[in-house]
Order: C-alpha cells, then structure tokens, then sequence
C-alpha cells in the first residue's frame, strides 16, 4: 500500500503542477499585444521605471495591519465557543488580546503609525 | 489549574521576563547599562529558579509534556543563554536596540522549550518557527553590515525551504497515520516508503537545524555574517535544543523504523564529520572556523545517537552541556576580541599570549575542549559519545570517528600554536576583559572542569535518560 | 566519636595544601611564612600521624579501609580512591612525616640565600613531595600507589632540576626521570598484569586471590613490580640515578635517601609480601640483584672524595642490603632497616649538608679536615651517625644489619659472607670520610677556613633530634639473643606479615652460632674502623692520580660509561635510523595524507558558494540520496 500510495501521491504532485502550466498553455491563446503589459483594470498606467526607492512607511502600514487583521481573525472561532466554555475561554481570550496590545504599544511607541 | 502552572513553569517564567522587558521599552528609555544589568539578574533568576520545584506531567491533551530529563535539558539552555547573555556585554552597551535584541533572543529560547516539550508534531512545528524567526531578525542585528544583512536573508530563505520539508514531512505523516500525536505515531508507524519518505523529509528538516552535512550549506554565511552572540548563540543553543528534541523523537517516535534511521543516521554521521573537518581546516575566519568545526562536532553527536540506547541518550545530553561550556568559551574570547578590536582572523590571533595570557589560556582551554584532549570535559563528551556509539558494534563508524578526531586535533592545536607560538608584529594589543564577560569565562572554565570529573553529573543525566 | 583512623585522609591533605599555597603564592609570601606553612603543614600531618599509630598500636582488626571516593569505575573492574591504615602504613606515616619534618625545619635554615620566589617553589616541590610519598603509603591499591609512586618521580625530577640553570643539573634531573620511567613501566605493565588475569588491584582482594594465578603470572607480575623498584629504589642496574641525583640541594637528598623516594620500593615489596613469598623465583632474583648492588656500591664509594658522593652510594648499599632481607625474606628486617636507615642518612645527609653551608658549597672532602674544632654538633652528631651505619653495638644501625645479616645466613652461608664484606666496606668508607672531614688538619684555601662556622640551630636541632634517633632508634628491635621477647617491631608488623611468614617460616640461627657471627664481624668492623680513621687521619693532598683498581672504583666502574656504550649509543644510532626511516617513509606517508586532505578540502569548498539556491539544491540532492538508499538497500 505504502508504495502505492506513495506513487500516487508523486503522481498527483506532479499532474497538479505541471498539469496546470500545461492546460494554461493548451486553453491560451498566442496573441502578444501592448494591452496586455498593462496593470489589470485598476490604477492607471504607470508613469516611470517601478524599481526605484520608496517610502518604507507603506511596508511598515501592511505589516501591521496585516498581522492584527490575521490576528483578529481567531476571534470568530472564540466567539462561537465561548459560551460553553465560559471562564476559561475569557481569560484566554484576555491573554491573547494582552499580548497583542503588548505589540500594538510597541508599533506605536516606536513610532510605526506615525506617517513621516 | 495550579499543576499547569508548576508544570509549565520554565515556559511562564520566560514569557513574564520577555513581557517585563518589552514593558520596560515601552514604558521608558532605560540606559544600556542599567539594562543590561537588569536582563542578567533576570536570566539568572530564570536559570536558578529552573531548578526548583519541577513537576513532570501533561497538558493540552498530551501536546505538551514534561519531564525531569526535559527540566534538566531546558536548564541547560538557560544557562547557555545567560553565559551568552554575559559575554555580549560589550557588544551590547553600545547598542541601539538592546531591548529588542533580548525580547526576540527570549522568543526564540520560549519556541525551544516548546519544542523539547512538544508531544505533538504541530505542537513541535510551533515551537521550531517560533525558535527560527526571530533568529533572523537578531541575525541581522549588526545594523552597520552588510555581511549581517545577507546572513539574515540566508537564514530566513533556507530555513523557510526547510520548514517547508518538515511541513511537507508532517502532512505525510499524517496522511499515512492519521494522527499528529507522538503516542500515536509510535504506535502506527512502519518501513513503508511513503512514511519512510515522510522521515526522510522530517529528518532533512532536523539536519538543517543541526547543520548536518548536506544540509549545512547556509551555516557558514550565516555564522561568519551574524553578530559573534547570535552566531554562538545559533551554534550551541539553538542546535543543543534541536538536538534535545531528535534523540526522543528517533527512540521514541520511530522506534519502529529504528533500523532505517540507523542507517540514515551512519551515513550522515559519516558525511558530517568528514566534511565538517575539510572545511574547518581551511577556515581563516575565526567565527567561521567555530561554525565548521561545530559541524563536525554535531558529525560525532549523531555517532554518539546512533548508539540508540540510554547510553546514547545521556552522552547526548552531557556532550552537549560540556560543548555549551568549551564552545562558549571559545566564542567569549572571540566575542570580546571581535567587538573590542574589530578583528576576527586566525592570523591576528599570533601572539596572542604575549599580550593576554589569561584569555589565551581560556581560549586553549575551550579549543582543547573542543578537540577532545584530556584531561579537559571535551574528552569525557566524546568519550561516552564513542562508547554509546560502540554499543551497536560498528567499529568502521568508530574508526572513522577517532580518525577525524585526529584531524581535528590538527585545526584545533594549530590555533593553539598561533596563540601560544607565533610570532606577530601587530599582535591583538593587551585587552581589559569587564566584568560580565569575565564572569562567563569563568563559568565556562568551572564548566569544563567540573562536568568533566565530576562523575554525577554524567550519573545524573543518565539516571534521567531514556532509551531503548 | 569517630575513630582518628578515619580522618587519615588528613595526612596528605596538609602537604597538599601547603604545596598548593607554597606554589600559587609563591611571589606574595615572605620566607618566613613559607618556611612556616611549608614545615607547619608537615608538622601537622606528623602529629595526625602519631595518633593513628597510637590507634593502630593499640590494636586493630586487620587494615582499615578509608575510602574517599569511587576513582576509576569501568565495567567490572572498580579501584576506589581508597586509603589503607594498618602497621606497615602507620609506621612509614610516621617515618615520612617525621623525617620529613626535620629537614623541613633544617631547609628553611638551609636555603636561606634563595630569593622569596624560589624559596616557595623549594618548598612547594617538598610538599608536594611529601604528599606524593604519603598517597604511595597510603594507597589501598596498586593505582593510587602508582599515583604516588608517579608523583615521587616527577617531585625528583623537580628538585633534583631546582637549580635549573646548571645544564648539568638538569641532566643529572632528567636522568633521573628517565630511570624512574623505565621501572615505572615494569610496575604499570604488573598493574595490567592483575588486571587482566584476577580484575581488581585491591591489595586486600589481590592478596586473598593470589591462590588463584598460576606461578608463572605470579613470577612475572612481581618481576614486573621488581623492576619498578629497582628504578624507584636505585637498584642494578638502575641504580645510576641516585648518585647523580646529588645535584639538589642538600635537604632534598636527604629526604630522597631517608624518607621517601628510595623506600618506595622496599615499601612495594613488602606490601606484596604474599606475592613474593609465593614465587621464590623471584625472591632469589631480588636477593641477587640486593646483594649485586650492597657489593657494587659499597666498593664504588671506597674512592670518592665528594661527600654526598660517598654517602649516595652507602645508600645504594645500604638499599641493597633491604633488597636481600625482602629476597630472603625477613620481611621485618627490611622494614627495620628501612626506619634506621631513615634515621642515620637523614642525619648523615643533614651534617653533609651542615658541612657544605660551612664550607661555602665546597663538596670535596680532600679540601677538608680538621672540622671538628669548628663544627662541634655537626661533628658529633655526624659520628654518632657513622657508627650507626657501620654498625657498632648498641646504636640503631647493629640491630637492624644484624637482623638482616642472620636471615641471610640461613639462606646461605656466602651469601651472608658476602653480605658482611659488605658491612666491612662500609665501615670502612664511612671511616674515611669521617677522618678526612673531621680529623688532621685544615686543607681548604684560608678565606674557607676564615668563615668556618657552626650552623644556625634551625639546621643543628634537627640534627641532634636525629643522632638520639640514629643512638636508640635500633633498640626497638633487640634481637632474641640478646635480650627474649623484646623485638616490638616484629611484633608490631606482625599481622601484615603472618601469611608469609605462615608459608615459609621464618628459621633463626642457633643462638651460639648468631653470637659467634654477631660479635666476630663487630670485632672486624672494629678493626676496620681504627684502620680506617688512622690511614686518613693523616691524609693529605697530593698531586698523583689514582692507578689500577682504585681508578677503576674511582670511575664508579665506568658503569655509565658501559651504559653510554651498550644502551645510549645504540638507542641512539637506532634513533637515527628511525629518523632516516621517518623522514623517507612516514613522513611521505603523513605529508601525503595531510595534502591529500588539504586537496579534499580545496576542491569540498567550491560546495560552498554563497548562492541560496546551491544549497537547497544540495539538501535535496542529500534527501534523495538517503531514501533511495534506504529502498535500494531494502531489496
């Protein structure tokens, strides 16, 4: 079964990638135009060379949200919970949102939010 | 509720300090000094606290387990840290961001007790990302250099690739067992290919962090590029706490495949020292010198795993307390040196007696250590290593072994004769050592006395230890 | 309360200590304070000592075993680091710490001129020398025996080297060394030896177990151990050390020739008296190779004119005298011989000592005479101590030599013919160097005579204490003859001794007969005496050389120079050829794997080449390859 199993699975890796670079190749078709160089539907196109140095700030901002968005996101499960649980899901829950308060007043102790 | 907090004391402990210390930062700007002094007391409060009062047990549906050889081993690790701790000093004082160095230091020491206590795949995973990550930032504390920056970038890149195996590994093991936890899988686990291939993965992961060759690669950029603390600090911690978690993981775990992991592991052991070696004799880089030689070392610890027996398990644990004891206090010397004159070459070390014997004799100490040479700890390490690994009877693994510790001897002692031998004419000029640097080599030097003659403390661990 | 027996570990801890203060603080310390922790620490010791022989005198049953520590613990074999306390042990406790004392006390009078940093090094090396003795004493097993017995040889070498900067002094240190390494080996390859064929080096479980081995291990390991006490105890033909060793300061001979050192061997051997008794093959080696070295170097000291010449090579004699009693195995009289022995060389080795600080370091005695007017207590005491080692009734020296004498006449008659020409010669040396230090007139240049002194009391206190010891010491053994029932010590050693002396018992000569022998060699050694003084009383110096034998003795027999030819020479040439051997053979071979390493690991590092990418490459490469080589080998 093992070996099978385990050549199914190599099989299966293999069909899945390069299955999909293939069914892509197959379903498109050739044309090359200057449209498609374009930045899709939003923003508009763009005015200079993209490598060039920007504002840090920006990185910083998606940082952040983004780990108290993610972060957030483990209170719906708790919420769904937390009644049964009862005590024990509150102090967790106050702990986890401590420690994340713990980062926020770092971020902004350092000076992270402020827009230089 | 009150067991939990005995049981998982060492953990909480830690997570007060590193909450203690980001409170600090928050809350005012302390000077370096006072911090400094502050972060020891704490981290040898930790250690000492460590001891008492331990209580074995589990929690969390068996994804967290202790017990007292675990105590022990995460012992060991806060002392490691506070002798790092110590020796950095005078890298630290003058630096800009002490307090996070130490938060993400703590973090990473927090994901190894995790880790050792994980008794749950997922549980161990946690604990590994949470004792790699951080590394990379720390890595990259050198602000000024770009060595430190690309050190950072290599570790963060290769360390992801190997989570990815281990994750990969993981999901397998899963697949084919149906369960994560470590009971589980020892009950369930056979020589098939697809769960030998999971093992394969998991072990590739386990070889990254213990820079097994060939999964070695990124050690020495990574060593030569990163702050001398975090280098030590990734070298003997973070690779001791790996190592801590394999030797239960493969008696245990995989007891079932003990014959295949055997075989793996010979052939790794072999590999390892060999090449660990030819690299280490050619280094001109003291820091990257440590690093190969610390391959090498890590080639004679899987000789000492593969003895699979409780012999084995113990020259483990020993071994890796007298190497956190020689290794650190090659490094402190190294450390000190590096942060007060900048200079880091095997060369600029000629003559170094001349100038200050007591550190010389520290660092022939720690090197004699590291060789093996007797009467020092380092050969009682080996010696049970040896022994444990004689106990299967594979005399070409051992032969091999003693072989390449004479080689080693060679790199070792030919620092020693620049040390005590050669002559320079811009030698390293007299160096005044304060006093938490001091402190660390003496503990060091106590170290490698004490572990090696006296007899408890091997009897200790291997009253501890489990094997099979 | 606990016994005083069980804190025996108190006796080498003292000197230990004191070595280790003597030595780590030797640049901060004042000369007196090192003189006095140096002989305190000594002292100390010395009375713990007399303590645990008043226990041991008033009885115990069988040895006492304090064990410190479990040293060496290996599979089946275990050797505790274990010290044994029973009459033989007490008594030697005593010698060496009492001895050991006094030429402390005397060294501090003695090295006075030293500066403050060496004078600690001096005294550290003797403590450290005393300690070493007291763990060969009292080791309950051949390994920690084997410690001290190391320990002894590296402290000669030490002392003997104490005034290193004289190249010949340090050879004469190294020499030393060397010969000791070549018994040490004998003795180690015996440890073995029981190791391997009974698997313990216990004396208490050796002795119970020596039924169990055959006589030809029996025979090997004690000439094994013999050989470690010809080097130990300056034997032939390893005996060539001791002279040379006159090189150190005066005390440190002293205490080489008295208390500790030399006895080594003679202790060895009679803490495996069993062993011995049961393979008389040996015996008769050990009585022969005594009685070799009694004659050698008594004839040897016949025409030296350095004083601690003459008196090295009485030693060697005198050594070889203990050797033939162990060999015939009078195993009481050795041990006998060995306490008085201590008592008049110490002494002897002292007045020498006490002569050449008077002298301002002139060691030739033709450049001497006439001593006595100015060195009165030197005088006296060092006569006191020639006629106990030549053996004139009552003091100590008689009862021992004596003792000695009868069980070698039992043995055989020659033997103890040849033993007593020994004893003849001896007065006779003795003699000689008492007239022509002490007697007729003054030979040394006129400032010498100038400053002609009395030594301080520190050196001369000692020397008194000794002459009482060298005058009475003997009448703790008084023959059976002379006076029944009064031989304490044989009595005292008794209980270590009783195995042996149940398989072979010990026989007496007749009463007549041992008077007749006893007292018809005094009246010789008498004779000799008179002879002796008279002929160089008179001495004085001229020009002309030796010729003919007397050139021969003069030259020691050119045994070191027979060594340089027989042995050095070879070993030597032999070296050179290994060398050429070397430098074509191995030393291709070894530079060869070294550069094919070297090479290895030039072409390994290109593995190394910075790029992330490589190295993922290379951990798959090496995950493949241990899988595949887990299912190929499955097949």
């Amino acid at each position: 079964m093992g070996s099978a199993s385990l050549i199914a699975l190599t099989l299966a890796a293999v069909l899945f990638s390069a299955g999909g670079i293939l069914i892509a190749k197959l379903l498109v078709k050739g044309t090359v135009n200057p449209q498609k160089g374009q930045a899709y539907e939003c923003g508009i196109p763009t005015s200079s060379s993209p490598w060039n140095q920007f504002n840090i700030g920006y990185y910083l901002f998606a940082l952040i949200f983004l780990i108290f968005d993610v972060e957030l996101i483990f209170l719906y499960p708790w919420a769904v919970v937390v009644k049964k649980m009862g005590m024990v899901a509150l102090v967790e829950i106050v702990v986890f949102l401590f420690i994340l308060f713990m980062g926020f007043l770092y971020a902004h102790k350092k000076g992270a939010l402020k827009w230089m | 509720m009150n067991d939990l907090l005995i049981i998982m004391k060492q953990e909480l402990l830690l997570t007060l300090i590193i909450f203690v210390l980001l409170t600090l930062k928050i809350a005012k700007d302390m000077d370096n000094g006072a911090f400094l002094n502050l972060v020891n007391l704490l981290l040898a409060i930790n250690f000492v606290v460590g001891f008492l009062g331990g209580m074995e047990g589990m929690l969390f549906n068996e994804m967290y387990h202790t017990n007292s050889l675990i105590i022990l081993e995460k012992n060991i690790l806060n002392l490691g840290t506070l002798i790092i701790s110590l020796q950095s000093w005078s890298w630290l004082k003058d630096h800009k961001h002490v307090a996070e160095f130490y938060i993400l230091l703590l973090c990473t020491l927090l994901g190894m007790f995790f880790m050792i206590s994980a008794g749950n795949l997922l549980m161990f995973y946690l604990g590994l990302e949470l004792s790699t990550i951080p590394l990379a930032a720390i890595a990259n504390f050198d602000l000024a250099k770009r060595k430190s920056s690309e050190a950072a970038m290599k570790l963060i890149i290769s360390s992801a690739f190997s989570s990815g195996l281990l994750l990969f590994g993981i999901s397998l093991v899963y697949g084919s067992t149906g369960t994560l936890g470590f009971a589980g899988i020892a009950a369930s686990y056979s020589a098939d290919p697809m769960q030998l291939f999971a093992f394969v993965l998991l072990l590739a992961g386990f070889g990254f962090k213990i820079s097994a060759v060939p999964f070695h690669l990124w050690t020495a950029d990574v060593y030569e590029g990163a702050p001398v603390a975090v280098t030590s600090y990734l070298s003997v911690i973070s690779k001791g706490a790996i190592l801590f978690v394999l030797v239960p993981v493969l008696y245990t775990v995989f007891k079932p495949i003990a014959e295949s992991w055997y075989n793996m592991l010979y052939l790794l052991s072999v590999v390892t020292i060999i090449v660990g070696n030819l690299f280490a004799i050619r280094q001109e880089n003291f820091k990257r010198f440590l690093a190969f030689s610390s391959i090498a070392q890590v080639g004679f610890i899987l000789v000492g795993i593969t003895g699979s027996s409780s012999a084995g398990s113990s020259a483990v644990v020993y071994f890796v307390l007298i190497y956190i004891f020689s290794n650190l206090a090659a490094f402190g010397v190294v450390s000190f040196v590096s942060a007060t004159t900048g200079r880091e070459g095997i060369s600029d070390y000629k003559g170094f007696y001349k100038t200050n014997p007591v550190l010389s004799w520290v660092l022939a100490i720690g090197l004699f250590s590291l060789a093996g040479v007797p009467p020092t700890a380092g050969f009682f390490g080996k010696f049970f290593l040896l022994l444990a690994g004689a106990g299967k009877g594979n005399y070409i693994l051992l032969t091999i072994a003693a072989l390449n510790m004479i080689i080693s001897l060679y790199y070792y002692l030919r620092i020693v004769k620049a040390i005590f031998m050669d002559s320079n004419d811009h030698p390293i000029e007299k160096l005044s050592v304060p006093v938490f640097p001091k402190l660390a080599l003496y503990l060091c030097m106590a170290g490698i006395v004490f572990t090696g003659f006296v007899r408890y403390v091997y009897d200790y661990i291997q009253s501890l230890s489990i094997g099979f | 309360m606990k016994n005083i027996i069980e804190y025996v570990w108190l006796v080498p801890l003292f000197p230990l200590a004191g070595f280790l203060i003597n030595g780590l603080l030797r640049n901060s310390l004042s000369k007196s304070l090192t003189g006095i922790i140096g002989s305190g620490s000594i002292l100390a010791s010395f009375i713990v000592s007399i303590l645990i022989f008043l226990d041991v005198k008033a009885g115990i049953d069988g040895p006492v075993i304090v064990t410190l520590f479990d040293f060496i613990s290996f599979q089946d074999v275990s050797i505790p680091f274990a010290f044994q306390v029973d009459q033989l042990s007490s008594l030697f406790l005593l010698i060496i710490t009492g001895i050991g004392f006094l030429i402390h006390v005397y060294s501090v009078a003695y090295m006075h001129e030293e500066n403050s940093s060496h004078f600690a090094r001096y005294f550290a090396y003797l403590n450290l020398f005393v300690f070493s003795m007291l763990l060969l004493v009292l080791g309950s097993n051949y390994v920690i025996m084997f410690i001290g017995w190391e320990g002894v040889g590296l402290c000669s070498y030490l002392l003997i080297g104490y005034w290193f900067k004289n190249i010949e002094y340090s050879n004469a240190a190294r020499k030393a060394f060397v010969m000791n390494r070549i018994g040490d080996l004998g003795f180690l390859l015996a440890v073995f030896w029981l190791i391997g064929r009974i698997g313990t080096v216990n004396f208490s479980e050796v002795f119970s177990k020596v039924d169990t081995l055959s006589s030809l291990d029996l025979t090997a390991i004690t000439m094994l151990l013999f050989i470690g006490a010809t080097g130990k105890s300056a034997q032939i033909p390893l005996y060539t050390w001791l002279p040379d060793a006159m090189a150190g300061p005066t005390p440190v001979s002293a205490l080489i020739h008295a208390a500790t050192m030399v006895t080594a061997g003679i202790y060895m051997i009679a803490r495996s008296n069993i062993l011995y008794t049961m393979a008389p093959t040996t015996q008769t080696v050990v009585m022969v190779v005594g009685l070799g070295t009694a004659l050698l170097a008594a004839t040897i000291a016949l025409k030296q004119n350095d004083i601690k010449k003459v008196l090295a090579y009485s030693t060697v004699s005198q050594l070889g005298y203990m050797f033939i009693a162990l060999g015939v195995g009078a195993y009481t009289g050795a041990v006998f011989h060995v306490m008085t022995h201590a008592f008049f060389k110490a002494l002897l080795f002292l007045g020498a000592g006490s002569v050449i600080h008077a002298m301002h370091h002139e060691q030739d005695i033709r450049n001497m005479g006439g001593l006595s007017k100015k060195l009165k207590t030197t005088h006296l005491t060092f006569l006191v101590g020639c006629l106990a080692i030549a053996g004139i009734i009552p003091f100590s020296g008689f009862f021992s030599k004596d003792e000695i004498l009868a069980a070698a006449f039992m043995k055989s008659p020659i033997v103890w013919a040849l033993a007593a020409i020994g004893a003849l010669m001896t007065a006779f040396y003795m003699f000689r160097l008492y007239a022509m230090t002490f007697l007729g007139k003054f030979r040394g240049t006129s400032e010498q005579e100038h400053h002609l002194h009395e030594s301080p009391p520190a050196m001369t206190i000692p020397l008194v204490i000794l002459a009482v010891l060298s005058f009475a010491g003997g009448l703790v053994g008084i023959p059976e003859v002379l006076m029944p029932d009064s031989h304490s010590l044989a009595k005292f050693l008794e209980p270590v001794f009783a195995e042996s002396n149940r398989i072979s018992v010990p026989h007496h000569p007749d009463h007549t007969t041992e008077l007749l022998l006893m007292f018809g060699l005094m009246a010789v050694i008498a004779v000799v005496i008179f002879w002796a003084v008279g002929k160089y009383k008179k001495y004085e110096k001229s020009g002309e050389e030796n010729t003919g034998f007397a050139r021969i003795l003069e030259n020691k027999w050119y045994v070191d120079e027979i060594y340089e030819a027989l042995i050095i020479r070879p070993v030597n040439a032999f070296g050179k050829m290994l060398g050429k051997f070397d430098n074509f053979g191995i030393d291709w071979v070894v530079n060869g794997v070294g550069r094919s390493v070297q090479y290895a690991s030039r072409q390994i590092r290109l593995l190394q080449s910075g790029q992330v990418g490589s190295y993922v490459l290379l951990m798959v490469i090496g995950m493949i390859v241990l899988f595949a080589l887990q299912v190929f080998l499955k097949k």
